[in-house]
């Protein structure tokens, strides 16, 4: 790692080595022809400069400098042979070296040498390395525990330095920060200064430009690195900029034409713009925006510093044309400080980014006239493709072809959203920071509403698709609520949130003045679904209208890929309002469940989330059989938490390496969109409950027959195998035991265990799905009541049943009734008397064994079969017979292939506009949904097509 | 094709489906329709007089437009617009009928007419050479029938379209030639006519696989309320109501744009008695169609095999009795449907009960008792009921059947020696090199056949 063994030409030129060296040392190159004279004449032109304006005892300091620049270059040799004893030894020196020329270099003991803190950089910088490289660099068995040891205490050592290091990484560049203010704070500041500031380093830089690319030799090495994608990957995009030098020319070239042909439009302009002396006029504008675009991107250019001086540009540029150019490589060069695809983009920096995409748009917008170019130019492809690295590969290069050449501003959306994902995922989402960013959304979802607006009166609905695509995955997810129970729901909900919450409420509201949805998430309720949004109820009231507009555009202009993606928001927002039929309309109508194992990951995982809504919905409106359909597949593989996107789930075989963890964790959701997990997993064992129970009661005698929920009946032989079982701790424990009290016919337990769980909380209907869910306990327990205890029974009164179970005689009746015609029980009414009337039908002993002899003779036949199966390798007759039976069992339970869940696409129309093929899908479709009191198989096809999707992953 | 009439009434009618159905029909096929209405009280007369008045001023029927105008405005003067529209009409159609001359003058010549039939030479060639008739004197006479429909002249119009369709070949102006005769056939009440178009018709929405599906299905819609005409006109209509609309196709179509067409669907299918197997099938349409269309008579199937509400059943049916006398379509059902709606009561409730008291089932049925033991004994002595009745305590009391051990046992071995011969079979024919395994497992199968 010899950081400093740059080979730039810049070393020399000690003027203004600010920048230069700055961004030198923030590079990465080995090569191992630079001596370490080089070095030293190197590093000490800054630290001279750097400290020998203050200093006074000249010598002693000089001496000290030295020797810790010798003590550095040793480490810089320890650790390009990775030898960490020696380091650990090297870093003792240094500490040693520290205390005793304390004295000279420091007198007022106030600061640490900026010398020494580069050392403690470079140790720092390597040791990460080290660490995200362990796989691939083996160290032996002393040199892992000294680097171990090494970590760890520098790890504790530089705690007190923290500042420095920050600083120092801040603005690496050098001593001079000393002296001026720290460049990047200062955002309008210097004015006067600006000019000869703004100058000298583009000059400077242009030297090294046409200086013929320095790093030609470089780039060789340079790649070794890039190659093990370790932090350094932020090269990657300074790599391929580097790898055009020719190309950069052309540019250049290029740009100076199209530059003239502007000119030429706006020389009257130029004319009042020149009144003002003090300005610079347009064309020097330019000039210095060519002069900074030019060394953007290179490995000696540093991002912040290029933004500084473009931003200094900007009072100047006064044509809005040149505003928007102006404006476009400002948002640019923000982006430039984040080249890393694992980190975001650090939250001020989003929001001024955010602030000069409004000015952009405020441009646009007063000035109809101007029109953003259309690319014609190769150039700016290259560059946005670069720029884009980021994004998802999906976003087709050649979408980017039609990119106008002075401000993309989709592409800036899209980047600028993906960012504000990133860093949501990467803040702990318990703080309060977190909140202020959730916060940052409305700011966000205005800009895009405006820069769609725009592009709409432009007239590029693609755009507009893709940009309304972005919104409608911001507004999905957020509940709306009435407006009359609006307002004690959000006071609720602020009253759960810690204080915190509704102070950084308060003062987000007011940069977002007008602005959305401020969601509040209570960090400890992460059921976002059910969080309310405290917002000026102005956006909330026509969310739905909002969400239909987006979702209409993009579908009548989005491709594939954003109409699936907003196909499934929107089903998910009409689940979240309760609007279950035509949620799951849409999703039949679409025919998404077929088609989603094609889909990308992330688009796979919105699906799971939608479904998992969808059966959340279900659920609340009391439709069991559906709730338990939809999430049944998502909980058969134990992998929720990653199906959903919502965490990441140790997997217990194998390790995944790091760059599949890292995927992963590029996929998860933000904390406050999660779906609460343990209200979902209550969700599908009451579900399965309910449905399952009254199944095994009535296949008492052979269970293996018919298993609605695999997952609910692995739980409860769980249970069953426990020796003593204690009173319920979690979700799962209080639902089996419920469960077990329901088979007794126990509802009233029931319900009490399933009353304490934590779900109510974020239920915000909590009180009506619990009568539903007493009710439906009631009927499921009578049902599991009259098949277990009907044997015992030669009648039962009706009055006895109601009172049992607590039901009007109506239901009872009608259940009663309803078993009686499907055949589960044996019984009939008595009119007169009001009573049941049970039908034994026991068999003599005679008839029980034929009745077993024939089972026997057709067990054997069917070994027969099974026998010659195996042995010819074809299925023989076997193979009809199995067909058959399966038709037939299709025949009598109405479809049982394409059963689980909605698997069964359903032959309706298509989405408005789309309506695809209908034809045939009407049988799978019963199939899939009532099974009348039968049925509820998990079919075989469902589990199959389950397994697919998850291997998918 | 059409639009909905404007018939916005203050006092929102129970059940009525006209404006419902209307959006699908021609505006032509609205009007028995209103007609309909005009003798039920459900709609105020300006108001269906006003919807009349709409769904003429697009046709060319003036005459008419004018008497209803002046019997909405109690004038005797019809508007200058009308009159000026009439003569617009009256010179449309002396251009039209001269364009067609040639045509016509061919299809008027019966005598020529039968002789061309009769050398097979009745073809746009043959007429081209001997009768001047030209392709655009066709494309005329297309346009010409189409004047006289619009004009309410449904005969003429019909007999044109059934020549212009023998001789065209584009298959798009036969397509929709057919519609017409479809709807003129209707609009004479000539049924079995009506009839085979309507199958014409269908076979080419359904050969038309090239079509969009959008517009496959809005056709589907279409003729599905189209043949509501026929069908409950037609003396086998009640069959092929069911035929057409259970099938896979059309059901989609059903439940997909007009899902109160199940209204039809489920009373043809309650009175004809031997469509029982569909019931079920029925029953899950309307339960996944419930929370988009429910009315009493789909509430009936629902409470009665769903619920198995016995009472719910009773009040839906008198409900049902309304609602089927204020229905264009069904009106003429009212009694079987009836009838056949308490004898799916009763069945229900017999399967389900072992002894009933006679008063009691009167009541439900809606009979004097006298009448509903005689009910029941004709059941009972036509062998669809296993019941006695206990004239001491007024009981019915129900044979009880349940599957006996013999029948079990039966059916469990029922396909065996089949399947052990089948196996034998097949090990003969794919296998016959190892001679001594094959003849194991046939002894073995064959054993197991036995048995």
């Amino acid at each position: 790692m010899s950081r400093f063994f740059t080979g730039g030409s810049s070393s020399d030129d000690e003027s203004d080595s600010g920048s230069d060296s700055g961004s030198d040392e923030r590079e990465t190159k080995p090569s191992a022809s630079k001596v370490p004279s080089r070095f030293a004449r190197d590093s000490s032109s800054d630290s001279d400069e750097g400290s020998g304006k203050k200093r006074v005892v000249r010598s002693a300091k000089d001496k000290a400098i030295e020797d810790f620049r010798s003590l550095i270059n040793t480490v810089n040799n320890h650790i390009r042979i990775n030898d960490w004893n020696a380091i650990t030894d090297d870093f003792d020196n240094l500490n040693k070296l520290l205390s005793k020329s304390q004295r000279v270099l420091n007198p007022e003991g106030n600061r640490t040498p900026r010398i020494y803190i580069r050392a403690l950089v470079i140790l720092e910088d390597f040791i990460k390395e080290t660490q995200d490289n362990k796989d691939k660099v083996k160290l032996n068995t002393l040199n892992a525990r000294s680097f171990n040891a090494m970590k760890q205490n520098l790890k504790k050592h530089n705690k007190k330095y923290e500042k420095e290091l920050e600083d120092y990484r801040k603005a690496p560049d050098s001593a001079d920060v000393d002296e001026k203010p720290v460049a990047s704070d200062s955002d309008e500041d210097e004015k006067s200064e600006s000019e000869d500031e703004a100058k000298e380093p583009s000059d400077s830089e242009k030297d090294s430009d046409s200086g013929g690319e320095s790093d030609g030799s470089s780039v060789g090495s340079y790649k070794e690195e890039e190659e093990d994608k370790g932090p350094s990957r932020w090269m990657l995009k300074a790599d391929t900029k580097d790898k055009k030098p020719a190309e950069k020319k052309d540019k250049k070239e290029k740009e100076k034409t199209v530059r003239v042909t502007t000119k030429k439009v706006k020389t009257d302009e130029e004319g009042k713009a020149e009144k003002k002396a003090v300005e610079l006029n347009q064309e020097d504008v330019k000039k210095k925006i060519k002069e900074i675009l030019v060394s953007r991107g290179k490995r000696n250019t540093d991002p912040v510093k290029q933004m500084e001086q473009l931003k200094e540009l900007l009072p100047h540029a006064k044509d809005p044309e040149l505003q928007i150019e102006v404006l476009t490589h400002v948002v640019s060069a923000h982006f430039d400080t984040n080249r890393s695809i694992a980190t975001h983009l650090s939250v001020p920096n989003w929001r001024s980014t955010v602030d000069f995409l409004t000015q952009i748009i405020q441009v646009l917008e007063n000035n109809p006239s101007v029109l953003l170019h259309e690319a014609d130019e190769p150039e700016p492809v290259a560059e946005q493709s670069a720029l884009g690295l980021n994004d998802e590969e999906l976003e087709g290069s050649e979408e980017k072809a039609n990119v106008p050449v002075q401000a993309n501003l989709m592409a800036f959306v899209e980047r600028l959203d993906d960012e504000y994902t990133k860093s949501l995922q990467a803040i702990d989402p318990h703080t309060s920071d977190y909140l202020q960013r959730v916060g940052d959304e409305p700011l966000f979802l205005e800009l895009a509403e405006r820069i769609q607006n725009y592009y709409d009166s432009a007239g590029k609905p693609k755009r507009v698709a893709r940009i309304a695509a972005r919104r409608v995955e911001h507004i999905y997810y957020k509940l709306e609520r009435d407006p009359t129970e609006k307002k004690p729901a959000a006071a609720a909900a602020d009253a759960d949130a810690p204080a915190s919450v509704a102070s950084t409420d308060a003062e987000l509201a007011a940069p977002a003045d007008n602005a959305a949805a401020v969601p509040a998430p209570t960090p400890v309720a992460s059921d976002n679904a059910e969080i309310p949004a405290a917002t000026p109820s102005k956006v909330k009231i026509d969310s739905k209208a909002v969400m239909d507009r987006l979702t209409s555009v993009i579908y009548a202009h989005g491709d594939e890929r954003l109409k699936t993606r907003s196909m499934l928001c929107h089903i998910y927002y009409h689940a979240l309002h309760e609007r279950f039929y035509q949620a799951r309309d849409m999703m039949l109508m679409s025919h998404l469940q077929d088609s989603i194992h094609h889909m990308d990951i992330p688009t796979q995982i919105l699906f799971n989330r939608t479904m998992a809504q969808l059966g959340l919905c279900a659920f609340r409106d009391g439709l069991i059989r559906e709730a338990h359909n939809c999430l049944a597949e998502l909980y058969a593989g134990g992998r929720v938490k990653e199906l959903l996107g919502q965490g990441i789930t140790n997997q217990r075989y194998g390790e995944k390496n790091p760059e599949q963890e890292k995927q992963e964790r590029r996929r998860q959701y933000p904390y406050h969109m999660h779906i609460n997990q343990e209200m979902l997993e209550a969700v599908h064992l009451i579900s399965a409950m309910l449905l399952e129970v009254p199944n095994m009661a009535l296949n008492a005698v052979d269970s293996r027959k018919k298993v609605i929920s695999k997952t609910f009946r692995r739980w409860l032989d769980f249970y069953d195998r426990q020796v003593f079982n204690g009173p319920p701790e979690n979700t799962r424990e209080a639902v089996i035991a419920a469960s077990k009290a329901l088979n007794k016919g126990d509802w009233k337990k029931s319900i009490e265990l399933l009353a304490k769980l934590q779900m109510w909380v974020h239920l915000h209907n909590a009180d009506n799905v619990k009568n539903m869910l007493k009710r439906k306990l009631q009927e499921e327990a009578l049902r599991t009541y009259l098949f277990t205890y009907s044997a015992s029974y030669d009648s039962i009164s009706i009055e006895q049943l109601t009172r049992l179970f607590e039901l009007p005689v109506n239901t009872v009746h009608s259940i009663v009734s309803s078993m009686m015609i499907s055949e589960e029980l044996h019984a009939s009414w008595d009119q007169p008397t009001n009573s049941i009337i049970m039908h034994r039908v026991e068999p003599t002993h005679l008839q029980f064994l034929a009745l077993q002899f024939a089972e026997k003779a057709a067990l054997l036949v069917e070994n027969n079969e099974r026998l010659m199966e195996m042995r010819s390798g074809n299925y023989g007759y076997r193979f009809d017979a199995k067909n058959q039976q399966q038709r037939e069992r299709e025949g009598g339970r109405g479809g049982y292939q394409g059963r689980g869940g909605f698997q069964g696409g359903r032959g309706r129309g298509g989405y408005p506009g789309g309506y695809q093929q209908r034809e045939g899908g009407f049988q799978q479709r019963e199939g899939g949904y009532q099974q009348g009191g039968r049925g509820g198989y998990q079919g075989r096809g469902g589990f199959q097509q389950r397994g697919q999707s998850q291997r998918a992953f | 094709m059409t639009e909905t009439p404007a018939s916005s009434s203050t006092v929102t009618p129970n059940y009525d489906l006209t404006q419902t159905i209307s959006p699908y029909l021609d505006r032509h096929l609205v009007f028995p329709l209103l007609e309909f209405l005009d003798g039920k009280n459900t709609y105020s007369e300006v108001d269906l007089l006003k919807a009349k008045l709409d769904l003429l001023d697009k046709t060319n029927m003036v005459d008419f437009a004018m008497d209803i105008y002046n019997k909405l405005h109690n004038t005797d003067t019809p508007p200058a617009d009308m009159k000026a529209h009439r003569d617009v009409v009256v010179a449309r159609l002396k251009q039209l009928q001269q364009e067609a001359g040639p045509m016509l003058r061919v299809i008027e010549n019966r005598e020529l007419l039968s002789r061309l039939r009769q050398d097979k030479t009745f073809n746009l060639q043959f007429l081209q050479e001997n009768h001047e008739v030209t392709p655009e004197s066709l494309e005329a006479l297309y346009k010409y029938a189409k004047f006289q429909f619009d004009c309410g002249n449904y005969a003429g119009a019909a007999e044109y379209l059934f020549h212009f369709r023998a001789l065209n070949t584009n298959p798009e102006r036969n397509f929709s030639a057919l519609w017409g005769k479809l709807a003129a056939e209707i609009l004479m009440q000539n049924w079995d006519e009506a009839l085979k178009d309507l199958g014409a018709l269908r076979e080419l929405i359904d050969a038309k696989s090239f079509t969009p599906p959008l517009v496959q299905l809005q056709q589907r819609t279409w003729l599905i309320h189209w043949s509501l005409f026929v069908f409950f006109n037609h003396a086998n209509g009640v069959n092929l109501i069911v035929d057409l609309f259970m099938q896979d196709r059309y059901l989609n179509a059903i439940q997909t744009t007009c899902p109160h067409v199940l209204r039809y669907l489920t009373t043809a299918v309650i009175i004809n008695k031997k469509r029982r197997n569909i019931l079920k099938d029925l029953v899950k349409v309307i339960q996944q169609e419930a929370y988009t269309y429910r009315d009493p008579i789909t509430e009936f199937l629902e409470a009665l095999y769903v619920n198995f509400d016995f009472e719910e059943a009773h009040i839906k049916l008198r409900q049902c009795d309304q609602v089927l006398q204020s229905d264009f379509f069904l009106v003429a059902t009212r009694n079987d449907f009836i009838e056949n709606a308490r004898l799916y009561i009763f069945e229900t409730y017999c399967r389900i009960h072992q002894k009933i008291d006679i008063t009691m089932l009167a009541e439900k049925l809606g009979m004097e008792v006298a009448e509903a033991e005689r009910w029941i004994v004709n059941l009972i002595r036509n062998a669809r009921l296993d019941a006695k009745i206990d004239s001491k305590d007024n009981h019915v009391i129900m044979g009880t059947q349940y599957p006996s051990v013999y029948q079990k046992v039966i059916e469990k071995t029922k396909g065996l020696s089949f399947r052990s011969y089948q196996l034998a079979t097949n090990l003969n024919k794919k296998h016959d090199e190892p001679r001594d395994q094959t003849n194991r497992f046939q002894d073995e199968s064959e054993d197991a056949g036995e048995q």
